[in-house]
């Protein structure tokens, strides 16, 4: 099992002459591990495959302003686990539906965890456990799943309804 | 002549009470001429200095008389120090256009700074900084500040905060040429630091155009995972 998270990875590559090798970016962490109520989101895809991703891609899209590109990276759950990191599933806040109930928060985080989930990340940057879906690839697939009726246009963010009509009016 | 040079040596409207009136700081201290140096660029120069002049030197003349102080500021008192007068009397808003963007470019700056100090740029999330960018493009419209905002953009001293004003900035559909954005493209990717060329890949993405497909068509990405999405980006671009 993979619990997947939106990252910038451009944050996450090591910088020679400013960090030494192995160190991790505080922008990275500041920027990309920002808790809330001592507490991470993310997704589960079980496998990491790429329907998997997509789908993960798509409940974080449908949440966004704007449609940009989308970068993901998944960390085995097992992995975090023997960490010392503490999972709950708990519903996902995305106008998908369908995908709210694979959302789980890493909780009760705390300075010496959190650096942990950091280290998975870099990690799993490493070992290719890393994607990034194209501004086009994110907007297709909200296009899709208003087609499929997963989600309602009226449900997105006016700048991504915007795009993702725009798209489906090109494409009938 | 007593009064002048108190004024003068001390440089310190305090002593007239002028706070109000006068460029000082909080402390009371006056500091020195900051964007006016005699010469270029001083509005000491400009087709308007002789008629503010004769004001400026009629104004404290006027101040000074009130307070008691029996004493001229003329000329050549007045003239030589016209620049430092211009710029005590907070003639800002009438000084060199230079100078003002200048000014303009610094509280711009800060903004921005301050914008992404309280909270970082997101993908797909709207950010204060798109409003700053956007009200100093409609304000300004000038090539100026579209110049600054690229040379800011490839501040790789600061490429967090470079990286995350280019990434605004390719949200911004319409801002400069063809040309410009295509320029700014090519300078960012030529940067040594991923984040800033990241974000360009990005603002490329967003405005699209023949040049900017062009720019990443000839760039060599050292990066695989990013030559790898500019390869995607180009194909999305070109459909």
């Amino acid at each position: 099992m993979f619990l997947a998270r939106k990252i910038t990875c451009a944050k996450w590559v090591h910088k020679k002459g400013q960090l030494a090798e192995g160190e991790i970016a505080a922008d990275a962490v500041t920027a990309d591990l920002r808790t809330q109520d001592n507490s991470l989101s993310f997704w589960r895809c079980p496998t990491g495959t790429k329907d998997e991703l997509e789908k993960v891609a798509l409940a974080i899209a449908a949440t966004r302003d704007r449609v940009e590109k989308t970068e993901i990276v998944w960390l085995a759950e097992n992995e975090l686990l023997d960490t010392g990191q503490y999972l709950k599933d708990t519903e996902g806040q995305t106008p998908v539906l369908e995908l709210t109930q694979l959302h789980v928060d890493v909780c009760r985080l705390d300075y010496v965890r959190l650096g942990k989930v950091a280290h998975h990340i870099i990690n799993a940057i490493e070992n290719k456990r890393y994607c990034r879906l194209s501004r086009r690839c994110v907007t297709d697939l909200l296009a899709a799943a208003v087609l499929q009726e997963q989600v309602q246009l009226a449900h997105l963010q006016e700048g991504v309804a915007t795009e993702v009509q725009n798209l489906i009016k090109a494409g009938t | 002549m007593q009064t002048e040079a108190r004024f003068f040596q001390d440089s310190t409207a305090s002593i007239f009470g002028l706070e109000d009136s006068f460029a000082l700081d909080q402390s009371g201290t006056y500091n020195p001429p900051r964007l006016l140096p005699p010469g270029t660029g001083s509005f000491a120069i400009s087709p308007h200095a002789a008629s503010l002049e004769k004001e400026i030197a009629e104004s404290l003349n006027r101040m000074l008389h009130n307070r008691g102080y029996e004493v001229v500021v003329g000329n050549p008192m007045g003239s030589s120090f016209f620049p430092m007068l211009v710029d005590i009397a907070c003639f800002e808003p009438a000084t060199e256009q230079a100078l003002v963007e200048s000014r303009e470019e610094e509280r711009l700056a800060y903004r921005l700074r301050m914008a992404f100090e309280i909270e970082p740029f997101e993908d797909g999330m709207d950010h204060p900084a798109d409003q700053i960018i956007e009200n100093a493009l409609r304000s300004s419209g000038s090539q100026s500040i579209l110049d600054w905002l690229s040379a800011f953009c490839l501040d790789t001293e600061r490429p967090n905060l470079a990286s995350s004003v280019l990434r605004c900035l390719g949200r911004q559909t319409h801002i400069g040429t063809d040309a410009w954005r295509a320029q700014l493209v090519r300078n960012a990717l030529a940067t040594d630091d991923i984040e800033i060329r990241d974000a360009a890949v990005q603002a490329a993405e967003s405005w699209g155009g023949r040049e900017v497909v062009n720019v990443l068509m000839l760039h060599n990405e050292p990066e695989s995972w990013l030559q790898e999405y500019i390869l995607e980006v180009i194909d999305d671009l070109q459909e």
